[in-house]
């Protein structure tokens, strides 16, 4: 069994009830919100779907953690469930297409991060200009190539995390980095960001993916 | 993917995880190790993840309006208590709507002018107050100035009516200041400075 150091919260929340419940939870939802925001954000490219996703998420949690075995990390089943609340909200027809590169909703949600270090003027627009080119070739991913470059390299999950949030194999999941690394290669190398493909063609098209397979939901 | 021409199956050339465990294997060490082409690849595609992992989360929102408070997490749970949240906020929001409206649109709401009714029953004693009320204040101001004796014409007599009837002396000294000495002009005006140079 995994020691994760969210247990105790967990155990707190299936055996209290009342405030001591609601104190265990709110602790919780104290750690994860920004990465649930985060983690809906990036899929659905709305900040008002994503709001609505990410607090449903913590209801669903709420209302199951009685369910949780403690057979994996606190977090991955989070993410499960964030997951599965952004496929039904896709499949409701709103929230999932990307937008356009540089407009639409998704920069409404880029003008929520916050600012990088200050410094010297121009660093601070060099820096900036990156930020957007790599949010945006980000939203340029198809959703199941996204999701598992935000789940590994923003929320630092481990291959096999990965494969059980999204309830897919481990060769999947490394084949979906490995195209996704493709697609941004390419697209840095035609921005001038550090690690892309010089003189690589393909950036300029639209979103890249599994040819429009669109995401696989978990079992 | 593109495959390598060394045969190096691309799926396997991926960066290790910075927090995640996931070290590089050692076939991928060695392979990389030997290999220039898949070497220069994971370098590409590690400065990738570092980009990628330079970009900061999206932050949830704050605020009263945000689905992303605690508050409004349990309130989904319990619906009871977002009931009777809403039932306590009801009147003071209803007040504040019909204020809202009134002011938008104040002659929809309030008629500017009242029927007959409510002007024959409700408006007369405030009429007939506010008339008496006016009345009283003209004749206040006027009656004494009526009464009051006419002020005579001269300065003499105006200053008299103020005074009460007693005239004020006043006593004029011509001085001539080229002719008269030191000594003689503070004689004759007490309040000229000393030599010293005080005042007297």
């Amino acid at each position: 069994m995994p020691t994760d150091p969210d247990f105790e919260l967990i155990r707190r929340c299936q055996t209290e009830s009342g405030p001591a419940r609601e104190a265990a939870f709110a602790e919780l939802f104290e750690a994860y919100k920004d990465r649930v925001f985060n983690l809906a954000g990036r899929l659905l490219s709305n900040p008002a779907d994503a709001e609505d996703v990410s607090q449903e998420a913590f209801v669903t949690v709420f209302r199951k953690i009685h369910e949780f075995r403690f057979s994996s990390r606190f977090y991955t089943w989070l993410y499960r469930v964030v997951f599965n609340l952004c496929i039904d909200q896709r499949r409701k027809g709103t929230g999932g297409t990307p937008p356009p590169a540089g407009g639409g909703d998704g920069d409404a949600l880029l003008a929520s991060v916050k600012d990088s270090e200050p410094g010297p003027v121009q660093q601070v627009v060099d820096e900036d200009n990156r930020r957007r080119t790599v949010e945006r070739a980000l939203r340029r991913l198809s959703e199941p190539l996204r999701v598992v470059v935000v789940l590994r390299y923003m929320e630092d999950l481990a291959y096999e995390e990965i494969a059980e949030v999204l309830g897919i194999s481990l060769g999947t999941v490394k084949s979906r980095l490995s195209r996704a690394h493709q697609f941004l290669q390419e697209t840095f190398g035609s921005t001038g960001v550090p690690g892309g493909r010089r003189g690589a063609g393909r950036a300029g098209d639209g979103s890249v993916g599994d040819g429009g397979s669109g995401l696989d939901p978990p079992d | 993917m593109t495959m390598a021409t060394c045969g190096f199956d691309p799926d396997e050339l991926l960066p290790p995880g910075a927090g995640s465990g996931d070290g590089a294997s050692p076939g991928l060490v060695r392979h990389v190790t030997g290999c220039p082409e898949c070497s220069r690849s994971l370098a590409d595609r590690e400065e990738v993840a570092r980009e990628l992992r330079r970009l900061p989360r999206l932050q949830a929102p704050a605020g009263a309006q945000s689905a992303l408070r605690f508050e409004a997490v349990m309130e989904r749970v319990d619906e009871a208590r977002l009931d009777a949240r809403l039932a306590a906020e009801e009147p003071a929001i209803r007040r504040l709507l019909r204020l809202l409206v009134r002011l938008r649109a104040p002659s929809a709401l309030v008629p500017p002018v009242p029927d007959r009714r409510r002007s024959a029953v409700a408006l007369r004693p405030a009429r007939i107050v506010a008339l008496a009320a006016a009345a009283a204040l003209v004749a206040a101001v006027a009656i004494p100035s009526i009464l009051a004796p006419a002020p005579g014409r001269s300065l003499a007599k105006q200053t008299a009516i103020l005074s009460e009837r007693t005239p004020i002396p006043v006593r004029v000294v011509r001085i001539d200041p080229r002719s008269a000495d030191a000594a003689e002009l503070r004689a004759r005006i007490p309040m000229l400075p000393t030599p010293h140079g005080g005042g007297s």
